[in-house]
């Protein structure tokens, strides 16, 4: 069993406890990926539901109604730089008629196999719904299952019924007390879902580890805001046009959680919401510890984001001589020694296994930073 | 690959040195009574006697201090350096020689560490043993040279026996390594696999050489020397595996020399350990480059 470490919190970094909502925004940007054919032209109007570009996996359709103005580059956590520009009219104008939920227990084996790949599902032995968080202060996965609770456990429970799982887990953090109260409450009516309460442990989020900390194999774990996406499939048949973000950090007062849709700029959310006061923040997304710096003028939360944290920006610290206490190595997660990464060999065959955790440059006294852009340390 | 985690554990270096400067307090404090309250109170020093210890500490500290004027290395970590090594020294130092001899092995030691790598301390505390020869070699005060006091094992564990300056009493330097280890960077490993393999061979030793077993592990300065300058902050081989082999082999030179010259033996032996440590850094090296192989291996298979 790999040893995971709890991060010490930074008591100036607070996270909202309600979910706000922005869902009309004036511009929405889809992404085109490299291999991605667009079914419309320019000036195009279109519905919610409209097909809009083709890749090979996939079949994006337009969040919501509007016009299709031009192919715009723009920066994103996607591996792409150009988005397609839809004007919203705020008129939300559907092609289909509105949707009546799905019965849940009239879900069957057969429908779910039309909607999703469900294979996934046949012969497991353990169904769990991840509602971990894998980084400090952002509490995604957490909200998802505190916003959708009664409509997760009862398509978990309907799964496991369909799929014979004998085990279903619903994981969450010791520290997300409302969460656990109003699961508590909730799950008296599904005594055979159990609710895992885990300690607040950095990585934990992670599936490997999760397994590895409960012990189990063959198992099917699904994160709480992929669940989502599966029960838009699955009950309210419709993808998944919006998300909920964390934007919190420590030159914000009041952090939020806030339901965007899929393809807003970052900076329409931030502007709508939240004054900042402190000259030059840096803002990080997805996280202070597997995070990075971005700009957020052109931004566009794409699926690959998770939320934002604002921060004061602090003098950098000066790296030092290496004390070879060899935390580095102790505390990464994967067993990896950073210190060999100056060696082309060694650094190779780590980029593979290497998780990209940062707990190398966390934990280390003099301040190395092990990864800076394929600069190694001297 | 990474971005560089905008967050930091909350202790870095600093807070390493300042658990080391804190370990050595209780062991300076209890010099100064033993080798000067203690012998004044028993009438066998004048009052200006009762300052020595304490001489030593200043000394050390202005030398640290004229060091960091010339080589503009870290303060703190030299005053630390200096002390550390002015708590192994012996009563009967030299006192006029003794600041000379300190700031040339801390000068000289602070340079020849740029150009190879070996543990300093112990250099510098073995050309420190120079500053002895000029007065008697001995490491006893005058209660222990007259046999004034009849002290029993216990005492001897309380730290009343002959040795360096801080290094007698066998209790506080246990204290000073729980004060160390509740510290996440210090390398409790080296002192605890030293400590066990010189138990272990100074018996065998012991044996061989028909030396009192129980004066060998009643010696301090050596437990000391594991703790303050084997584990020193900067020289050690890089892994945990390594830290364990390396306090091992400090252990076992140790025992051997114990039975020729039980004074500097820990010293010689961390000096002769350190020069093994690109060694040693190799095996570590390879062990971790097959497991990374082996792993990459295994994810690609899977």
């Amino acid at each position: 069993m790999q040893k995971l470490i709890e991060l010490k919190k930074d008591e100036n970094i607070l996270v909202s406890s309600t979910i706000s909502n922005f869902l009309s925004p004036d511009y929405l940007y889809l992404a085109i990926k490299n291999d991605s054919e667009i079914l419309v032209s320019k000036k195009t109007s279109v519905k919610i539901g409209d097909p809009l570009i083709i890749n090979n996996t996939q079949t994006i359709t337009s969040p919501s109604s509007g016009l299709i103005k031009s192919i715009k580059k723009m920066s994103s956590l996607a591996k792409t730089e150009y988005f397609l520009e839809i004007e919203n009219d705020f008129e939300e104008r559907s092609n289909k008629p509105p949707i009546t939920q799905n019965n849940l227990n009239k879900l069957t084996k057969e429908e779910i196999n039309n909607l999703i790949d469900s294979h996934i599902f046949i012969d497991k032995d353990y169904l769990i719904l991840n509602a971990l968080d894998d980084e400090p202060y952002i509490l995604t996965e957490n909200f998802y299952l505190f916003a959708y609770y009664e409509e997760f456990l009862e398509l978990l429970d309907n799964l496991s019924k369909i799929y014979n799982i004998p085990n279903v887990y619903v994981c969450v953090k010791s520290n997300s007390s409302t969460n656990i109260n109003k699961l508590m409450s909730a799950l008296g009516m599904y005594p055979h879902i159990e609710l895992k309460i885990l300690p607040d442990l950095y990585l934990l989020g992670k599936e490997s580890f999760l397994c590895n900390y409960l012990n189990i194999t063959n198992d099917l774990t699904i994160k709480a805001s992929t669940f989502y996406s599966i029960y838009n499939t699955l009950v309210r048949k419709r993808s998944t046009f919006d998300k909920l973000i964390t934007i919190s950090g420590d030159a914000l007062k009041n952090p939020m959680i806030i339901k965007v849709k899929i393809g807003t700029l970052l900076k329409d959310v931030v502007n709508e919401f939240f004054k900042i006061t402190t000259p030059n923040p840096l803002f990080i997304a997805n996280g202070l510890m597997m995070g990075q710096v971005i700009n957020i003028d052109n931004f566009v939360i794409t699926d690959e984001f998770l939320g934002l944290l604002i921060m004061k920006p602090k003098e950098p610290k000066e790296s030092g001589k290496c004390l070879n206490c060899s935390l580095c190595s102790e505390v990464c997660p994967v067993s990896l020694n950073p210190l060999l990464f100056n060696d082309k060999k060694y650094y190779e065959e780590a980029k593979k296994i290497c998780l990209n955790c940062g707990l190398c440059s966390y934990i280390c006294p003099v301040y190395i930073n092990f990864f800076k852009e394929g600069v190694h340390y001297e | 690959m990474n971005k560089t985690p905008i967050i930091h554990y909350s202790k870095d270096k600093r807070s390493l040195i300042n658990a080391y400067f804190l370990a050595l307090i209780p062991l300076i404090i209890f010099s100064i009574y033993k080798n000067g309250i203690l012998l004044y109170q028993n009438d066998l020093i004048n009052f200006k006697d009762i300052f020595i210890p304490l001489y030593f500490y200043l000394i050390s500290i202005v030398i640290a201090f004229l060091n960091y004027l010339i080589t503009k290395k870290n303060l703190k970590e030299l005053i630390l350096s200096s002390l550390i090594l002015t708590s192994t020294i012996s009563l009967n130092t030299n006192m006029l020689i003794f600041p000379i001899v300190l700031f040339i092995a801390l000068f000289i030691t602070n340079y020849l560490k740029e150009k190879f790598f070996f543990n300093s301390l112990s250099l510098a505390r073995l050309i420190l043993v120079l500053s002895l020869l000029i007065n008697a070699y001995s490491y006893l005060n005058i209660a222990e040279k007259l046999n004034t006091f009849n002290y029993n094992l216990f005492d001897n564990f309380l730290g009343f026996r002959e040795g360096g300056l801080a290094t007698t009493s066998i209790m506080l330097i246990i204290i000073s390594f729980i004060i160390l280890s509740f510290n996440k960077f210090y390398k409790r490993y080296i002192p605890l696999s030293a400590t066990l393999s010189y138990l272990i061979f100074a018996f065998i030793f012991s044996l061989i050489f028909s030396n009192n077993y129980l004066n060998l592990i009643m010696a301090g300065h050596i437990y000391f020397s594991f703790i303050f300058i084997a584990s020193d902050i900067y020289t050690s081989p890089n892994t945990i595996l390594t830290h364990i082999i390396y306090g091992f082999i400090i252990g076992f030179i140790t025992a051997i020399l114990a039975n020729l010259t039980i004074y500097e033996s820990p010293y010689i032996s961390t000096f002769i350990a350190s020069l093994l440590i690109p060694l040693l850094n190799k095996i570590g090296n390879n062990w971790y480059f097959s497991k990374v192989t082996s792993k990459h291996t295994k994810n690609h298979q899977n």
